[in-house]
């Protein structure tokens, strides 16, 4: 086990989480099987409770990553967080696939619960209700997984770094670009990368802009859908991108494809990216919200606020995308 | 809205000053070409292009990598001879592959020295044996598309980089040379994907 103030700290929040989690889904089962008491105070206590924990648990996302950077020193071959991953190599793949995974739905959750206070909707106790409980579901196995990842990790292992796997002529993401885009692949994929931010940007924007009409019709019409899958698409490219272009540009290094170099060499990357990552869910959480909150929706209670969460998405798109030119081309 | 302006414009403000600020160059020790980490004088290996400056890399490892895209424009290679400290050109050094690992982050484990007796006196201690020189890459060889005909009367027929029409060929013909010795199309000429072969600089006589 590897102590530094860093990891204590996670070990303690996954232990506080798991423990919280698991008291909060009782809760909630409860509440599920005693639906006349769901509009009691208890549960409108188990909510409050559950907003603050929640949004202490979206920190843990961002934290893990610097958990690992503050452990780089300690392990023998690592150069940067890649090299830490590979001490337990396959629990971390799968942290790091249900982090965002879980950093998506609560995020989900936390604006669900926000709006549906400030517009003063109560019938969609019982959703919240069960999001909840599919939540704290999946926040007891992350929690657990942070505890057996930095319970388990040893001093004494000795590991690869990020050169070789991801230098490589065949690592994956050379490999998928070739297959999308031919042997001579970065040109094209730079501007794609371009292309389908603008788009995306583009196209949120003219939603929002449609937004302004406020029949019920024009309301429903609006293809956010199509949006949120453009969303996904571009995530896809953007982290080929990332890989393949942005990062080694950053860096000074054009044969280095390390993102998590990028982080060590670049440290504004860390925003870049999140503000990314936050505009490419923000589209999935208007998506998400419009799709659960319909009826609340097509009255116009929740128009304005889907407004603002769009217009956040917007721009963190945007400076994301700014950032990454200043860096490239000034 | 005005307060998601302002942390915006804070952000942004924030981002714009950091990627100002000297972190990426002047602050920066002259780091290994390929991953920017630190150097080892003792394994540095020294490649020149042509006309560019020359780039340090921390061992033979790393050195490969970046020599492998870059073999049209290497000039010349140094590489450090590990008994003495001093740089030595590539192709006079002799090579040993031993267990003894030069940077952990890599796992590089080829050595460079300058005399043999030193080269196999590390082999024997580290349980190592001499190789090639690491650096001798042949060129990549270009993939050309080639036609693949119907049918065909005679049975004969060549291949020719850019020929039209091509025999028809599957993945288990069995081909002859003009020797007549016997060769598997999995071997030479290579099938890479439906109609694509690694052709061979002198056209072979094939026969069905």
């Amino acid at each position: 086990m590897l102590l530094n103030p860093f990891s204590l700290t996670i070990l303690f929040f996954a232990l506080i989480s798991l423990v919280i989690a698991l008291c909060g889904g009782l809760a909630a089962l409860r509440g599920l099987k005693n639906r006349q008491t769901l509009l009691d105070r208890k549960m409108h206590l188990l909510f409050l409770s559950a907003s603050v924990f929640l949004t202490a648990r979206l920190c843990s996302y961002p934290f893990f990553y610097v958990v690992l950077q503050s452990l780089v020193k300690e392990i023998k071959g690592a150069m940067c967080i890649y090299g830490v991953t590979q001490v337990l190599p396959n629990l971390c793949v799968f942290l790091e696939i249900i982090k965002p995974i879980i950093f998506f739905f609560t995020g989900g959750w936390l604006i669900l619960h926000y709006l549906t206070r400030q517009c003063k909707i109560e019938s969609l106790f019982l959703k919240k209700l069960i999001f909840f409980l599919f939540i704290t579901f999946l926040v007891i196995i992350d929690s657990a997984g942070d505890l057996l990842f930095f319970l388990m990790m040893n001093s004494d292992t000795t590991v690869r770094c990020c050169t070789l796997p991801l230098d490589s002529p065949h690592r994956l993401s050379a490999t998928i670009s070739k297959h999308l885009l031919g042997r001579h692949y970065e040109k094209p994929l730079f501007f794609i990368y371009y292309l389908s931010n603008l788009i995306l940007a583009g196209g949120a924007w003219y939603v929002l802009l449609a937004k302004k009409s406020v029949t019920k019709q024009d309301r429903q019409k609006r293809p956010f859908k199509l949006i949120f899958i453009l969303g996904l698409i571009n995530f896809f490219i953007t982290v080929l991108a990332m890989f393949e272009i942005i990062a080694p540009r950053m860096m000074h290094l054009p044969y280095h494809h390390c993102p998590y170099c990028l982080l060590q060499y670049v440290p504004d990357s860390f925003i870049i990216l999140g503000l990314f990552m936050l505009g490419t869910f923000g589209l999935g959480w208007t998506f998400g919200i419009k799709l659960v909150t319909m009826t609340e929706y097509t009255s116009g209670k929740l128009t304005f606020p889907l407004n603002r969460l769009y217009l956040f998405s917007i721009s963190s798109l945007i400076i994301s995308l700014a950032m990454v030119t200043f860096h490239l081309f000034l | 809205m005005r307060f998601s302006v302002i942390i915006f414009a804070i952000l942004f403000l924030m981002c714009v000053f950091t990627w100002i600020t000297p972190h990426r160059e002047k602050d920066k020790p002259p780091g290994c070409a390929l991953d920017g980490s630190e150097i080892h004088p003792l394994y540095e290996v020294i490649i020149t292009p042509r006309d560019k400056m020359p780039k340090s890399f921390a061992g033979i490892t790393n050195a490969r990598i970046w020599f492998k895209e870059n073999v049209k424009q290497t000039f010349s290679i140094m590489v450090t001879d590990e008994a003495s400290g001093k740089k030595i050109k590539a192709e006079d050094a002799f090579y040993v592959l031993s267990d003894l690992i030069t940077s952990e982050y890599t796992g590089n484990r080829i050595h460079a020295f300058t005399e043999k007796k030193k080269a196999l006196s590390h082999a024997r201690k580290f349980k190592g044996e001499l190789v090639k020189n690491p650096f001798l890459i042949r060129e990549k060889k270009e993939e050309f598309l080639v036609k693949h005909k119907a049918d065909h009367k005679n049975g004969y027929g060549f291949i020719f980089k850019g020929y039209k029409n091509i025999l028809p060929l599957s993945a288990k013909i069995a081909l002859m040379h003009r020797q007549y010795s016997p060769l598997y199309i999995s071997k030479y000429p290579t099938l890479i994907f439906k109609g694509y072969f690694n052709l061979p600089d002198k056209p072979p006589m094939v026969l069905i």
